[in-house]
């Protein structure tokens, strides 16, 4: 019982406890599977002690109804399953055997990126190797500049030719340029990378020096080695103009787990792959 | 409000993209001979002004998850003809006289053109899936394709189900081989296969499709059951086929089970006489008899609360399915579908 006055006997003011509660409990949220639940057996077990410390909250039919339906859709999704993995069991071995398949491409560049990341990484070391041999000697690294520039490959004539050395004649860019269709054909790799994240993301583009400008990711986005990780599939090349380079344009989605994802960029006029594309994504 | 939430979300939402999707469609309903005895009737479900929930809701899921409308729009027409082909086979095998407010297409031309018709728009919704590989390429468009010969079988089977059912008299169902039922006949079309590849677009792939299975079946169940409530409850002219055909027909659904357990033994004989005969000999004091029974024993109400559970539940795996996803009018409508479809008329 409240008292509007201060007593005058100097006592206490006498105030009704809060309640513990100022409305009625409805949590519907245990009335249905918990996320975490990953069998109907361990569900049902959860469903039935949550339910009893609810016994009256829940309306009994729509209870009965919810519990009815999950059962109903797991065993479906489990029936599914089942002949998923045979299915899957007998479409890997006819993709791999007829190498036709999308699903056998996909799986080629795959493995084929896996192979070159795991070449990069035990190369890496003998590589270091090389250079710090090379800076050590300066008078092999000058020979051996000379001899890259002289060959052919590398845009020398002979001495019957123009001119030797790395650098291009007006003939040499019109032979070039008989090869464009339409894209840029550079000897750089100029590309424009935009990246939208909200992490940090390490992006590196190797990419071969001559290519159409028209690029592409191959089927199946960038991915990691984890395959259960989900592809970083938001990857775009967008043909410049006017001469202009392409661009590409990457978004990093806020739940994309952390990791390196790697892909191979095809180019789509020949239709060869023309490099690799690796992005980190930090974790947040 | 609409544009933000709200009570007309969905009506505004279906309407809109009902819209995009019709306009599609047409495009690939031929206007050539032979009009008369096909190609004028391949149009005429379509006309006829349905929900478009199931294409709306490919739409929707793709979009909120980032595509573009025109990446899931021939998707979107690819669902609605095949629903419309199904529909033209299902009033058939059902003896259905009215659909959508007129006459079904086999009392209009015989069934054996309908059925030409029916089988010809389910040859039609090949073509945007096919069209699909320039939109979002070419695995895309494969995968999809296997998902949509996943889904017709599904349907096919539920199909089956629910007509040995009837041919059959088949009276010892349980709620579980109804929900099985529907599961197959109506769920994979409405709801799992649509949100199934809206989510294979809006994530180029990425997303497992098998995670919308729980919602899309919910969802689906719970507006099946809905439609069987407005079959005995909701305005004819409205609802667009006749008040109680259902019993009729002799459909299994969650209430006619619920009063086969109900009943006593001798209102079970009966039941068993009524529904044991072809559907020409069902009169029409034994259909006012079975739905006074219905009444009588709660079947009504009953299966009114068991919808209200599935849609709460289709609500909680939507929770579990969107909730990384940035808001959205797209994302608001999908979450908002799961009390439209109870609430309805």
């Amino acid at each position: 019982m409240k008292r509007t006055k201060a007593p005058a006997t100097g006592r206490p003011r006498q105030h009704r406890k809060d309640p513990k509660r100022s409305g009625p409990l409805r949590d519907w949220s245990n009335l249905y599977r918990p996320p975490d639940a990953t069998n109907s057996e361990e569900r049902a077990a959860a469903q039935d002690t949550q339910r009893a410390g609810y016994a009256g909250a829940v309306d009994e039919v729509v209870a009965h109804g919810v519990e009815l339906g999950y059962r109903v859709i797991d065993e479906h999704v489990r029936q599914g399953q089942r002949a998923a993995s045979r299915f899957n069991r007998r479409a890997y071995e006819s993709a791999r055997r007829s190498r036709y398949g999308p699903e056998a491409a996909a799986d080629d560049l795959t493995e084929l990126v896996e192979r070159l990341l795991s070449y990069s990484a035990s190369l890496v070391p003998q590589w270091l190797e090389a250079a710090n041999g090379l800076a050590a000697a300066p008078e092999l690294l000058r020979e051996l500049l000379r001899q890259w520039e002289a060959h052919p490959r590398n845009g020398a004539r002979s001495t019957n030719g123009a001119h030797t050395g790395a650098e291009r004649s007006s003939a040499d860019e019109a032979a070039a340029g008989a090869e464009r269709d339409g894209g840029s054909d550079r000897d750089s790799a100029a590309v424009a990378i935009e990246v939208v994240s909200s992490r940090p993301a390490r992006v590196r583009l190797d990419l071969r020096a001559r290519h159409s400008g028209r690029l592409a990711l191959a089927a199946g986005g960038l991915r990691a080695l984890d395959h259960g990780r989900p592809a970083l599939g938001d990857v775009a090349f967008i043909a410049g103009e006017n001469g202009d380079g392409p661009t590409m344009r990457i978004r990093v989605p806020d739940e994309q787990p952390a990791d390196l994802y790697t892909g191979v960029v095809i180019d789509t006029v020949s239709g060869e792959p023309c490099g690799t594309l690796s992005v980190r994504v930090a974790a947040g | 409000m609409t544009s933000n939430g709200g009570p007309g979300l969905v009506s505004a939402m279906l309407r809109e993209y009902g819209a995009i999707t019709q306009a599609r469609l047409r495009e690939y309903l031929p206007a050539r001979e032979p009009r008369r005895y096909l190609y004028d009737l391949l149009g005429d479900y379509p006309r006829r002004a349905g929900k478009m929930m199931r294409p709306a809701l490919c739409i929707a899921t793709a979009r909120a998850f980032g595509a573009r409308l025109e990446e899931a729009l021939g998707s979107a027409v690819s669902i609605e003809l095949l629903h419309n082909a199904l529909l033209i086979h299902d009033d058939i095998q059902d003896g259905s006289e009215e659909r959508r407010g007129a006459p079904t297409l086999h009392v209009l031309h015989g069934v054996p053109l309908a059925i030409n018709a029916g089988d010809t728009l389910t040859l039609l919704s090949l073509r945007p899936l096919m069209e699909n590989r320039e939109v979002i390429g070419a695995q895309l468009a494969i995968r999809i394709i296997e998902e949509t010969e996943r889904m017709a079988l599904e349907s096919a089977e539920g199909q089956a189900m629910e007509i040995g059912w009837r041919q059959e008299n088949v009276t010892d169902l349980g709620e579980t081989d109804y929900l099985e039922m529907v599961l197959k006949k109506t769920c994979w079309l409405a709801t799992i296969h649509p949100s199934r590849v809206g989510a294979l677009i809006g994530s180029r792939g990425a997303l497992d499709p098998e995670l919308f299975m729980r919602f899309g079946f919910f969802l689906g169940a719970a507006f099946q059951i809905q439609d069987d409530l407005l079959n005995l409850v909701g305005d004819p002219q409205r609802y667009g086929k006749e008040r109680d055909g259902d019993i009729r027909e002799g459909k299994r659904t969650i209430m006619l089970i619920r009063l086969f357990h109900e009943a006593t033994a001798q209102e079970r004989a009966r039941l068993g006489t009524v529904f044991g005969g072809p559907r020409e000999r069902r009169t029409d004091a034994d259909v006012r008899w079975v739905r006074e029974l219905m009444d009588r024993y709660g079947c009504i109400e009953y299966a009114r609360r068991i919808a209200q559970g599935l849609a709460g539940a289709a609500l909680h795996e939507y929770s579990l399915l969107y909730r990384g996803l940035p808001s959205s009018r797209d994302k608001r409508f999908i979450e908002e579908m799961a009390t439209w479809v109870i609430e309805r008329t």
